[in-house]
């Protein structure tokens, strides 16, 4: 009796590292499936939020399945960056509505798709190389822009309960995600070749951290459902 | 991870993603809190504010009521008993036989009817910003004044012109103020003297008046509320101006307003 053969990737031993890190595609799916239920009538900002996180899921997707593979994923990175940053570019200067910003967001994606793809190119024959720069700059941008939500919430004081607002989960989602995965941006390709299990630490950080970041996403769009 | 170096870059790095994570949880925290401490007092500050626009709304009409009241009770009392005087003096007039009563009821009638003429100018005067406009506001306050002083009150008055100032609407509801605060001295303060003083500089305008009259209880008396008072309060937050009111049974009552110019 043949009895079919599971594929070595199902039947592996897992670290608890490597599980934790495979698991973040559990809240990714979870604010996919908010996000989902509450796309129609969203408003634009929140609509843009729905986008990235489908692209998320998208590349969790894709990602998840070349790892099982074991074919490598990293080319997503440059991808994944530039849209996640494009995104909550356009989503922050229409929720901060200021002209500057309005006026600033072409020629910021510009520029940081610039970066990301002359970093890109120049670094041929590295294969396990990420490229941090555009992740970090991402990181301060971001960071700015989020902190600049919380400016505007204090000049307009409009808001009476900022638990209920979608926006305050958003920027505080992020600011805490890349503020708290800011150094490990900056040193990701030094500890990769320094060591192996400092490296798996600082993954399993940024999975928690990732983890954090899709819950406080899911949370937005439930106290959004009434908006 | 062994070796000591990467122990100590181990440490480092953590150390330094929990104080950045620390960091951004306290701004998160922070703003979470401070934002509804500001929001609670901004909403109550409004609060107050609606409050008190209503309470200033609602003085201005008691005040123009007041107004009316007393027109129709000067017009009634004053004008109205005098024209009635009239009438009876020139109806009987046709009756009497005698040149020299008809006379003499003629010449009774017309002081009767020039005293009227007189009120009604009086009375004209105390509606019309006219005065400011001829007199100029120290003009119109010195005519005020002199007719206290015409009625046996003595006055010391030094006047700073602020006509460069005040705006004509500043200078008629600051007229209005003084108007009302001397009909007060003469309807219940019993005052031999006023005084009056107008300054004005270092971007503020000093007005005090004060009287030796017989001052009230500020406490329990109904004179600190009641409709004049009132009205006065009204015209002072009308200017943006500080009100101060002082009295005391037997020691006169004072009034000081501050207002910047």
């Amino acid at each position: 009796m043949h009895i079919p053969k599971l594929h070595p990737a199902i039947t592996m031993h897992y670290s608890k590292e490597q599980l934790i890190v495979l698991f973040t595609y559990l809240p990714v799916l979870v604010a996919a499936g908010m996000a989902l239920a509450r796309y129609r009538k969203a408003d634009r900002p929140m609509k843009l939020l729905c986008w990235l996180i489908f692209f998320a899921l998208l590349i969790e997707s894709i990602s998840r399945v070349l790892w099982f593979f074991k074919i490598s994923n990293l080319f997503l990175w440059p991808i994944y960056i530039t849209v996640e940053f494009a995104l909550l570019a356009w989503t922050y200067s229409l929720v901060l509505d200021q002209k500057w910003l309005v006026a600033l967001r072409g020629w910021m994606l510009g520029v940081f798709t610039a970066i990301v793809l002359v970093r890109e190119l120049g670094q041929t024959g590295q294969s396990v190389w990420i490229d941090n720069a555009g992740r970090s700059i991402e990181s301060v941008v971001i960071i700015f822009l989020a902190l600049a939500y919380f400016y505007k919430v204090f000049q307009e004081l409009k808001v009476q309960n900022l638990l209920l607002e979608p926006f305050f989960w958003v920027s505080a989602g992020l600011l805490l995600f890349f503020s708290g995965n800011f150094l490990i941006f900056i040193f990701m390709n030094f500890i990769l070749l320094y060591s192996k299990n400092l490296n798996d630490q600082i993954w399993v950080i940024h999975a928690l951290m990732n983890y954090m970041l899709y819950i406080t996403y899911a949370i937005a769009l439930w106290v959004g459902r009434e908006k | 991870m062994g070796r000591p170096g990467e122990i100590e870059f181990a440490q480092l790095l953590f150390g330094g993603i929990g104080i950045m994570v620390m960091m951004a949880l306290a701004v998160v925290i922070f703003v979470l809190l401070y934002q509804r401490k500001l929001h609670f007092q901004q909403t109550r500050l409004h609060q107050m504010e609606m409050v008190h626009q209503k309470r200033i709304l609602e003085s201005i009409v008691a005040s123009q009521e007041n107004e009316r009241e007393r027109i129709a009770r000067d017009l009634h009392d004053e004008i109205g008993a005098s024209l009635s005087a009239v009438r009876l003096f020139v109806s009987q007039i046709q009756y009497e036989k005698s040149p020299e009563e008809m006379k003499g009821l003629a010449a009774r009638s017309g002081q009767i009817i020039g005293d009227v003429v007189k009120d009604v100018r009086q009375i004209a005067h105390n509606l019309s910003p006219v005065i400011i406009e001829n007199f100029g506001f120290a003009g119109a306050v010195k005519i005020l004044l002199n007719r206290m002083e015409d009625a046996g009150m003595d006055i010391h008055c030094t006047i700073d012109d602020p006509a460069d100032v005040l705006s004509s609407y500043q200078q008629l509801v600051l007229y209005r103020i003084i108007q009302e605060v001397i009909g007060n001295v003469v309807k219940h303060a019993d005052a031999s003297e006023i005084t009056f003083d107008l300054h004005h500089g270092d971007s503020q305008l000093r007005l005090l008046m004060s009287d030796n009259g017989k001052g009230f209880d500020m406490l329990s008396s109904s004179k600190s509320a009641g409709m004049g008072m009132s009205t006065i309060r009204t015209r002072t937050d009308l200017l943006g101006a500080k009100l101060e009111l002082s009295s005391a049974p037997g020691k006169g009552t004072r009034f000081k307003i501050e207002m910047p110019v």
